[in-house]
């Protein structure tokens, strides 16, 4: 430093010309400001609606004009007279079914999770396809399913399977909020199984074998060793149950709206439904700060243990628990339990598509009609088998381009972010970016929509109007499925070495070329996986999407759910099937081809 | 990990921030498409009547939709223009499309069956964003809102061309161009109840006999049972005299306003059961074999599915004080829309033309749904309007007691 001034001077230039030109941070700004346009912006002007007078509500102002500011929203969602049905009460009710089905999707997931990874149970290969089966089926249709076996002669008409065999169902168990939880909670413990086993197989058995030699028991074992190393996992789990169970519509729907029992998902979207957006986004942003406050306490918990779920790295030998006599009768339990709640939903939906009128289980009762009949005027309005439907073959193209399109860029961005969140870890804009990604998961799907809706119908700044096009229902399902794709794409490139890289530029390899020949090609089973979520989760995507959709750009979950919203039960049961259908196709194909894992692709 | 819920506090903040000096910014650009000039305002006090003419816009008025023009000379205009786009909430109107074609060759029809919510939805989007593709709109006004928010704002036009509003009563014509009238109704079953209807008042339907064994939409859910309920709110009076019939006493209020909400309480509190849609309720009304069938408040055009699925259901057409306001369709022409002349040719056609013989209206004349012209005649089985109780439909009235009506339901949930 004999010349400060021109060393300091060239140092300065130095740093700021590798800034400048770096395309590592190109990349870093270019990914900044478009998270922020897509994700930050939304959220903005979500929260600046909430403020402003809309039209159809000068009638309640006296004296407000379109667009003015106001508290008024505000005011009536937190202290007026209907503060208690508006948002109290269903928000007691949201927390209820929230913490129940983290509960018991908790306990079943990581029960179902350690059986499967850690013990010596038979037939493992095909009880874990089944685990994750009910997943791979809108949770809605499973409320359908419960309802044709519970229903009750509450709401007249046919009869549910029970009732028709005399045994009469009470009215809390087939509607309402103990229906709603155990629906919710057999969809959801598939996010817990998930997460357990992955982090169940990076445990090293050794550390459990080390405790049998001191000579703890099975259940010490379990409970000291095991319990704490998937904490983690079982903690993550609950973030999403949480999040996604206060933010579901559809089976609170189907099976609370009917009793009058709102939660404050329901509430939001029939308000949200009616037009009445501005109150819709308030109690949106209710159920963000909650999701946020369960992250917030989440990760507190977790704290500095989160180090702990990698630990020991996978273990080169795991050895099984032995299960002993208890083997038989947990496996005779596991079948039951799967019978009940993965196959009988299936077999109800399967089984009433050939019903030509619900709640007649004779023979003579049987029909293909709703898979490839005729229109006829006498069944359904005209309305013609699935096959025979033009809407439905639409609906089909239209699914299958926008799954394929919207996994693909999602998992794209996905790795690209999770490229720069793992290399940038640590640096300010690496910790945004990462936290950007995530603020999608905590936005209920319908309100994600609806302000999507909005924002992008008119021209907004440099984007043309996307009504009506499928770039939107893109867009918008990309953006929701960053958190997920982005996780996937952080764990995915963290496994690679930097070393691999800077080798690489050591021999003058460009950026560009860094990407394509090493980072892509070494990424190309976790990009198996996270597309492979990612495809299963728009297959059946409905919240988000139900009010940017246009006739023509109907999709498969959209037509079912249009169907059982009109009362035609067996067209709607027989898209389900079909959906489901092409799921575990897909599903089964990727992990024939590619060894794709599910959990990893959640970011375990 | 703390710092990212430290970074989402942040942006909240901001986000508040911002939305406090961006008002007088965001405004402007939201409100754009929807608002009327000032000069048209003092339009809104036009007699009665000629309401709609009074306030059209220049464009309107170019278009001639307040004329009463030939068919012949729509057609010519109307073929330069080649083609129609129609929304309409109805899948009938394919039929329509059929038989339109077939009459004035050379103009197609180009139709969207859309869901109310969504057609609703759509127009208003597409309106906005400077998008012109419907020229007619098909739908209900179910609540007054398009009138007060679209038609007022000249985002649609009602055009009402002499020849055929000649046949239509006035009261229709106020605040829309009706297109034909369908009923919510009380159905029950008559395998069950052969001797006739069960009920005769909505007062009977607040008696321990029928809790839990009433069905209805969920009013939250289906903006048209909330527009029945202000109706009743508006006619309070006539339900405070209907209850002094079936009791035989005056009304005590238990803490309302009025008899209608009044009777909204009462209602609520024998235990309505929600159901999504009209065919699930009378489904659950008309199955045969049933002991004890509830009764339902449901679409009068699932009146043929008595024919269709065989359900013993029938309607209570004398219930009083009335059967509550009608869902009036009613058609539109879209401001600014790419072909006017056939948007008004295919309105002509849809509403029976000038001689109501015109079959663009036949497949809409079903028992069920009624047409709004004297001169067209019933479909056999068809129970004539005039022996309906409806509640007249006050657009303007409904429109502003509605949210009212709606807080107060919100309010009265356990």
């Amino acid at each position: 430093m004999k010349n400060p001034r021109y060393s300091k001077a060239r140092r300065i230039k130095n740093i700021l010309v590798d800034i400048f030109t770096n395309p590592f941070n190109i990349m870093v700004a270019l990914a900044t400001v478009t998270l922020a346009y897509l994700i930050i912006v939304p959220l903005i002007e979500m929260i600046t609606t909430t403020f402003t007078v809309s039209q159809s509500d000068i009638r309640r102002i006296p004296g407000a004009e379109t667009g003015d500011f106001t508290w008024f929203y505000w005011q009536r969602l937190f202290f007026s007279q209907l503060s208690q049905s508006f948002l109290y009460v269903p928000l007691r009710n949201s927390l209820i079914i929230g913490f129940s089905v983290s509960a018991i999707g908790i306990l079943l997931g990581s029960f179902f999770a350690w059986l499967i990874v850690r013990t010596d149970i038979p037939g493992k290969k095909i009880l874990s396809v089944m685990a994750i089966v009910p997943y791979m089926l809108p949770s809605w249709c499973k409320s359908l399913a419960w309802l044709t076996v519970f229903k009750n002669e509450r709401v007249g008409g046919s009869a549910g399977f029970l009732s028709s065999i005399g045994v009469t169902t009470p009215d809390w168990l087939a509607y309402g909020p103990v229906a709603i939880i155990l629906v919710l909670s057999l969809h959801y413990y598939a996010y817990s199984y998930l997460l357990v086993s992955a982090a169940l197989r990076s445990v090293n058995s050794e550390l459990e074998e080390m405790g049998e030699i001191i000579g703890a028991g099975k259940v010490r074992i379990l409970r000291e060793i095991t319990f704490p190393l998937v904490l983690p996992a079982v903690l993550s789990s609950f973030i999403l149950t949480f999040s996604k169970s206060i933010g579901t519509f559809g089976v609170p729907a189907f099976l609370g709206m009917k009793t009058n029992f709102y939660t404050l998902s329901t509430m939001l979207y029939a308000s949200i439904k009616q037009r009445n957006t501005n109150i819709g986004f308030a109690m949106s942003l209710v159920l963000i700060l909650f999701a946020t406050i369960t992250v917030y306490f989440n990760q507190r918990a977790i704290g500095s243990r989160k180090s702990y779920a990698t630990i020991g790295g996978k273990g080169s030998r795991s050895t099984l628990v032995a299960l002993g006599g208890a083997k038989y009768p947990i496996l005779i339990s596991l079948i039951v339990f799967i019978g009940f709640a993965v196959i009988m939903p299936l077999l109800i939906l399967l089984f009433q598509t050939f019903m030509l009128k619900t709640g007649d289980y004779s023979l003579s009762n049987f029909t293909s009609h709703y898979w490839i009949g005729s229109p006829d005027p006498m069944i359904f309005e005209n309305e013609p088998g699935v096959f025979k439907n033009p809407l439905f073959w639409q609906s089909v193209r239209n699914t299958l381009r926008l799954v394929f399109v919207t996994a693909i860029l999602a998992t794209l961005c996905g790795q690209l972010l999770g490229y720069i969140a793992s290399r940038g870890r640590g640096t300010f804009f690496g910790r945004l970016i990462e936290q950007m990604t995530f603020v999608p998961y905590l936005i209920p799907s319908i309100a994600f929509g609806a302000i999507y809706l909005s924002m992008f119908s008119a021209p907004h700044w440099f984007v043309p109007s996307l009504y009506g096009t499928f770039a939107l229902l893109v867009l918008v399902s990309v953006v929701k499925h960053l958190p997920f794709s982005s996780r996937a794409g952080v764990s995915n490139m963290l496994q690679i070495g930097v070393e691999l890289e800077e080798a690489a530029t050591v021999e003058g390899a460009s950026f560009p070329m860094r990407l394509r020949t090493i980072v892509f090609p070494l990424s190309k089973a976790g990009f198996m996986s996270g597309f492979m979520l990612i495809f299963i989760s728009i297959m059946k995507e409905l919240d988000l999407i139900i009010l940017i959709i246009t006739p023509k750009l109907g999709t498969l979950p959209y037509m079912a759910y249009s169907y059982a919203n009109g009362n035609f039960p067996q067209f709607s049961n027989v898209i389900a099937v079909i959906m489901f259908a092409i799921v575990l196709l897909v599903y089964l194909i990727a992990i024939k081809i590619s060894d794709a894992d599910l959990s990893s692709g959640m970011g375990g | 990990m703390k710092k990212r819920v430290f970074v989402l506090l942040l942006i909240a903040l901001l986000a508040i921030i911002l939305s406090g000096c961006g008002k007088s910014g965001a405004a402007p650009t939201e409100s754009a498409g929807e608002e009327a000039p000032p000069a048209e305002i003092s339009a809104d006090e036009a007699p009665v009547g000629e309401a709609a003419a009074a306030e059209m816009n220049e464009w309107a008025r170019s278009a001639n939709l307040d004329k009463t023009e030939s068919v012949e000379e729509l057609y010519e205009l109307a073929k330069k223009e080649g083609k129609v786009v129609i929304y309409s909430i109805s899948s009938r109107m394919k039929k329509v499309k059929e038989s339109f074609e077939a009459q004035y060759p050379g103009v197609t029809v180009e139709v969207y069956d859309i869901s109310t919510n969504e057609l609703l939805e759509k127009i208003t989007r597409e309106y906005e964003a400077g998008v012109r593709t419907a020229d007619v709109i098909h739908i209900k006004d179910q609540d007054g809102s398009l009138y007060i928010e679209y038609v007022k704002n000249n985002i649609l036009h009602n055009y009402q061309p002499e020849d055929i509003t000649a046949h239509i009563a006035p009261d229709l014509l106020r605040t829309q161009m009706p297109f034909y009238l369908e009923l919510t109704e009380w159905f029950y079953n008559d395998e069950a109840y052969p001797d006739g209807p069960p009920i005769s008042s909505w007062w009977d339907l607040t008696k321990p006999e029928w809790k839990g064994k009433i069905l209805m939409a969920n009013p939250l859910d289906n903006l048209s049972y909330m527009s029945v309920l202000t109706g009743l709110v508006l006619d309070a009076d006539a339900l405070a005299e209907d209850y002094k019939r079936v009791f035989g006493e005056e009304i005590q209020l238990d803490g309302t306003e009025n008899a209608g909400y009044e009777l909204i309480k009462r209602l609520v509190a024998n235990d309505l059961v929600f159901m999504s849609s009209s065919s699930e309720m009378v489904e659950a009304v008309g199955t045969r074999g049933q002991e004890n069938p509830p009764i339902a408040y449901a679409s009068s055009s699932k009146m043929r599915e008595r024919a269709e699925k065989d359900f013993a259901i029938q309607v209570v057409s004398d219930i009083l004080p009335h059967t509550g306001i009608p869902a009036l369709n009613t058609v539109y022409v879209v401001n600014e829309c790419p072909h006017p002349n056939a948007a008004k040719l295919l309105i002509r056609w849809m509403l029976g033309e000038a001689d109501g013989k015109g079959e663009g209206f036949v497949p809409f004349n079903t028992i069920g749904g009624w047409p709004i012209r004297d001169d067209v005649e019933l479909v056999e089985g068809a129970v004539p309007l005039s022996e309906v109780n409806v509640q007249d439909f006050d657009a303007d009235a409904i429109y502003h007691k509605i949210q009212e009506v709606n807080d107060f339901w919100i309010s009265i949930q356990k």
